[in-house]
């Protein structure tokens, strides 16, 4: 595995470790499964028919 | 979180020159939530996106949007729509809400500003305004 360093906001560190104590995880290994999650979610299809009518102006 | 799809919100991206075109374009390329609308709402704007019609159809297909509609969803909207002197597709719209559990709609369709979802709260609507 390769290290990472990051920068947490002390509320997010705080709200990850009392996450992953819920789970019965590590917090690194909460981390690294939420991040797989994230990552693999489908991208938000987002809608094309965007000004497709008017132009008056 | 899923946020109740309006015709006029649709319609209003669809148009360059429409109140709140670019509010809406904005807000719509940032959004995370599902938007989601009823048949009768998607009947609404199907009619009133002229030429572009297919084009909405096509975000339709692609899931840019979702349609529901439930076993109980006719008597419901009926029901909205009695009690609330609403038109179908508003009505709908109401019972979408309470179905998904939401107070959130995409609408600038001042009527939603009185309207209280089934739970009796406020909607949410959105992209929100700056007073």
């Amino acid at each position: 595995m390769k290290k990472t360093s990051i920068y947490l906001e002390p509320e997010l560190d705080e709200a990850l470790a009392r996450r992953a104590a819920e789970e019965g995880l590590t917090k690194a290994e909460f981390i690294r499964r939420s991040l797989w999650a994230l990552v693999h979610q489908p991208a938000r299809v987002r809608p094309k028919a965007i000004g497709l009518l008017g132009g008056r102006r | 979180m899923s946020v109740v799809l309006a015709p006029d919100f649709v319609l209003a991206l669809l148009d360059r020159d429409a109140t709140g075109h670019e509010d809406a374009a904005g807000w719509v390329r940032l959004a995370e939530e599902d938007l989601v609308t009823t048949p009768l709402a998607l009947t609404s704007i199907d009619q009133g996106a002229g030429e572009a019609a297919p084009a909405v159809r096509d975000d339709f297909a692609r899931g840019a949007y979702t349609v529901r509609w439930w076993a109980d969803a006719l008597d419901e909207t009926l029901a909205i729509s009695r009690k609330r002197d609403l038109d179908l597709v508003r009505a709908s719209l109401v019972a979408l809400a309470a179905r998904l559990r939401t107070d959130r709609i995409a609408t600038f369709d001042t009527a939603f500003e009185n309207l209280r979802t089934p739970g009796g709260k406020p909607f949410v609507m959105l992209p929100e305004r700056n007073p």
